[in-house]
């Protein structure tokens, strides 16, 4: 149980700002100019450089999504492109000094040399910091930033950037092909087995800051990697968006874990398209937290191509006040003896309101398919809102497809139960509410595991269950 | 009566609207109501498949210029096929042919008890004038779409059932609507069940040439009052050929119950929206759903609990089994509002897929407003085991009858839910015949 004086400090621990220095800022707004721009400083070839064109033409032709949250952006209002350094750092003493600083109190550093296989840490539009385990370099595996990707694999990237979700599959994956800067790459080869997670840690500073990062991870055969991000941001009076793209390929026999903690400001617009292949008896897992942002629209997608792959998606969302969490989840089978199983926890608190949209798709022809979806809500108060909307859809009668869900608030009961053990009618909220969440919780690496318990105090302190 | 001349436009167009619909007897109220209704008929768009409430079904099969709002009852009448009618012991009876009154009977005992069941058309301007304006359109989103508006605008006949306070009538109230060959029916149910009342009420859905097309555009409205209770079950058991637009909405005040079951067998292609409101403290809904589809229907059935004040409770279960290039679509919602805490809401929907080709869409959802509440869905789909019809076999049962024991069983959860035997039974049969032998690739 957090105390008072270490809430302060958690909220401190986000919640502050370097000062705003960067060696190149591109104007405000959205146009050709400043997509060609983008596309210059980075020194892109040819076929980036229309594929950003198209995707702005893309964009513009695509109107707003009318369901979902309440999206109050002004797309000439936000700064597209900030790079906050001349060059990369792969040691932190490289590295300006407010942004060591800032990841510094972050724990970045120090949590690298305890448990990390690799980092990457982007800082506005840029990856700022870059490491990988020698042996895993050694052995073939890349873990390196999107920009630099496009330079040195230029092959590997042609071949996968965009397959995944193309710039047509929504407006705001139409937007990030446009203007993308940053993001990790990562290809691990045949075989090989990350043991450690590799983490990308993303940080924006600057208001009206627009944060495109654009993540590409292709898992080959047999081969297995958990990857993890973070995200914070400083609370600014005025909104900033974040809107990534996240590709996975999980190749044959492959394994890919992909865990999100997510805590932006409660003024951010989190606007994510996460999408997963995976092939013939490939596993892929997507773990999402997300706990901070104003507006959270992000369905972390699998498609299972082949037979036998699997999906697994466990998903938490704690809308506090001002806050709306459209999270949930897609997954589309498209081959016979293919699985997945969703679970979903949300939490709606001092009026936020937290919603599960997923679909479930069995494709004709998908035998034997498997699917089991459980989704639960905690509703702490009656100024609160819980959604709840599942799409089942099958073409195939070999199937067996189940799905539940429910709604309740914390029981009298176990209040009272707590309450005579001796604690206060918060803190026993608060540790149901811990236990609430205890299925996704233990999934996360330790590190992680402690922070996600120490979020959701703060979230819950002065709640009244 | 002055009949619509023939040789007019009868089509629901401006032209027919102008021959058929504003001539007809009818209270200054309602014929104002029907231009406005008629207005927004011509100003609203098709629904497309760009809007979510009908991105699933397709209705560029469907032309309404193949369809009147008017034609003359047949002479002789023909004979009203009917499931229910000879298993049902009733209290009285109603008969419509293309929405309108053919025949009505009623127990004399509960004439004089002040029971109504009558032509809805007719009573307009009658001695229950002024309850049906109190009630009628108050419940139908008449805005909702353009089938909506049409239905507003352009109906005739239809069926008005009230039961007095305090009466409670025993038997069931039977109605039995029936298309005639290529035509229309745009009737509207209104059924008010005064407080402390009790009824059953029946209707059963029928064509009268299985093989031609038909077209309901039609709406019910049921008000349960204070301390009453209502069976309703309506029975949709049209030809394969007909095109079937409903609102069905029911409120339930404080202290009352409804049971409403659904059969829903017919159509080529039905777009339905049944709602049930809670509206009181203790008021409570029970909601069957039996949907059975095949060969290429499209049913589309879109429901919603609505609790609207604290201590409600609702329970919907929707059981539906496809066959051949079938498609079902379900969409459920329970809405709690603000402050309706205390509320209980629950639903489920279970799917057997008996062909390949056949396609279920199933959509459950919940809208929480309220904290102190207990919701749950549930939502499954599947085929049938062949464990189980192995067992049957093993048990001297030939596969075909094995099939048939199965779905039965799967339906079995809901039909034991309904309290009215007769519908029960008849329910139960339709179904075993509908089912027919599934070759399977094991």
């Amino acid at each position: 149980m957090a105390s008072k004086v270490d809430v302060i400090g958690e909220i401190n621990k986000y919640d502050f700002r370097a000062e705003e220095r960067y060696v190149y800022r591109a104007r405000k707004g959205l146009d050709r100019d400043i997509v060609a721009e983008i596309s210059a400083i980075k020194n892109e070839p040819q076929w980036m450089r229309e594929f950003r064109l198209k995707a702005l033409e893309i964009f513009e032709s695509k109107p707003m999504p009318t369901w979902g949250g309440h999206i109050d952006v002004n797309f000439q209002d936000i700064y597209y492109y900030i790079k906050p350094t001349e060059r990369q750092g792969h040691s932190w003493e490289e590295l300006p000094e407010e942004i060591k600083k800032t990841f510094d109190r972050l724990g970045i550093p120090e949590a690298e040399k305890k448990f990390l296989a690799g980092v990457k840490a982007q800082y506005e539009s840029e990856v700022v910091y870059g490491s990988l385990r020698e042996d895993l370099a050694k052995r073939g595996v890349i873990f390196t930033d999107m920009d630099t990707a496009v330079r040195e694999y230029p092959d590997l990237v042609r071949e996968y950037f965009g397959t995944v979700i193309p710039p047509t599959d929504n407006k705001f994956a139409a937007l990030n092909s446009a203007v993308w800067s940053g993001g990790s790459f990562i290809y691990v080869p045949p075989g090989v087995h990350v043991e450690y997670p590799l983490q990308a840690y993303f940080r924006i500073n600057a208001a009206q800051m627009g944060q495109f990062e654009r993540t590409l991870i292709i898992v080959d055969e047999g081969a297995s990697c958990h990857y993890v991000e973070g995200c914070t941001a400083p609370m600014y009076s005025s909104e900033s968006l974040h809107a990534a793209v996240v590709e996975v390929i999980a190749k044959r026999g492959a394994r890919v874990r992909y865990t999100t903690i997510q805590n932006w400001a409660n003024n951010i617009y989190n606007l994510v398209t996460k999408r997963a292949v995976a092939y013939g008896d490939a596993l892929v897992e997507w773990v999402d937290g997300n706990l901070g942002s104003r507006l959270t629209m992000k369905y972390p997608a699998v498609y299972m191509v082949e037979p036998g792959a699997r999906a697994e998606i466990l998903s938490v969302a704690f809308a506090g006040k001002g806050q709306h969490q459209d999270a949930g989840s897609k997954v589309i089978h498209a081959a016979p003896y293919t699985s997945s199983r969703i679970v979903s926890k949300s939490i709606s608190k001092a009026g936020g309101r937290s919603s599960y949209r997923g679909l479930v798709k069995i494709e004709r022809g998908a035998k034997k398919s498997k699917s089991n979806v459980v989704c639960d809500a905690l509703i702490l108060d009656p100024y609160s809102r819980s959604d709840t909307y599942p799409y089942i859809e099958l073409e195939e009668q070999d199937v067996m497809i189940g799905h539940e869900a429910s709604v309740s608030k914390i029981g009298e009961e176990q209040l009272f139960y707590l309450c005579s053990r001796g604690l206060t009618e918060s803190e026993a909220s608060t540790m149901i509410v811990a236990g609430f969440i205890e299925p996704l919780v233990k999934e996360l690496p330790m590190e992680y595991a402690v922070e996600m318990n120490r979020l959701i105090a703060l979230q819950m302190e002065g709640s009244v269950g | 009566m002055v009949l619509p001349d023939l040789k007019q436009d009868l089509h629901f167009t401006a032209e027919g609207f102008q021959n058929v619909i504003l001539p007809r007897p009818q209270p200054e109220w309602s014929r104002e109501f029907r231009s406005q209704a008629f207005q927004t008929f011509q100003e609203l768009p098709w629904p497309n498949r760009s809007m979510e409430e009908w991105r699933r079904t397709e209705l560029r099969i469907f032309r309404l210029e193949n369809f009147v709002c008017w034609a003359p009852v047949p002479d002789p009448l023909p004979e009203i096929p009917s499931a229910l009618a000879p298993r049902l012991e009733t209290a009285g009876r109603i008969v419509t042919l293309n929405g309108r009154k053919i025949s009505s009977s009623l127990e004399d005992d509960l004439v004089r008890k002040g029971l109504v069941v009558e032509c809805l058309e007719d009573s307009l301007s009658g001695p229950h004038e002024e309850l049906i304006r109190q009630h009628l359109w108050t419940l139908f989103d008449w805005r909702a779409d353009k089938f909506s508006a049409l239905h507003a605008a352009f109906w005739t006949g239809g069926t008005f059932i009230y039961v007095p306070r305090g009466l409670k009538v025993e038997k069931p109230i039977l109605h039995v609507a029936a298309l005639a060959s290529n035509q229309a029916d745009v009737g509207h149910t209104l059924i008010v069940v005064d407080e402390e009342a009790e009824a059953t009420v029946v209707t059963e859905t029928t064509s009268l040439d299985p093989a031609a097309d038909g077209l309901f555009c039609g709406g019910i409205e049921i008000f349960v009052r204070p301390g009453a209770r209502l069976r309703y079950v309506n029975f949709q058991n049209w030809n394969q050929k007909t095109f079937h637009f409903a609102r069905q909405k029911a409120e339930v005040a404080e202290r009352a119950f409804m049971e409403w079951t659904l059969g829903a067998l017919g159509g080529r292609l039905a777009k339905v929206n049944q709602e049930v409101v809670l509206n009181g403290p203790e008021s409570e809904a029970i909601v069957n759903g039996v949907m059975f589809a095949e060969d290429r229907q499209h049913l589309a059935y879109h429901t919603r609990q609505d609790h609207q004040t604290a201590q409600t409770k609702s329970d919907l279960l929707y059981k539906g089994a496809l066959q051949d290039h079938a498609h079902l679509v379900w969409r459920g919602m329970i809405r709690v509002e603000p402050g309706a805490i205390r509320s209980d809401g629950y639903q489920r929907n279970d799917n057997l897929m008996l062909s390949d080709t056949a396609r279920v869409d199933c959509i459950p959802g919940l809208e929480i407003l309220a904290d102190d509440v207990r919701c749950t869905h549930g939502a499954t789909a599947g085929r049938v085991d062949e464990e189980e019809i192995f067992y049957a076999q093993t048990r001297g049962l030939t596969r075909r009858e094995a099939t048939r024991l199965v779905v039965t069983g799967f339906f079995q959860q809901v039909l034991d839910r309904i309290t009215i035997d007769s519908v029960r039974e008849a329910l139960g049969d339709i179904i075993q015949q509908r089912v027919r032998e599934y070759r399977s690739r094991d």
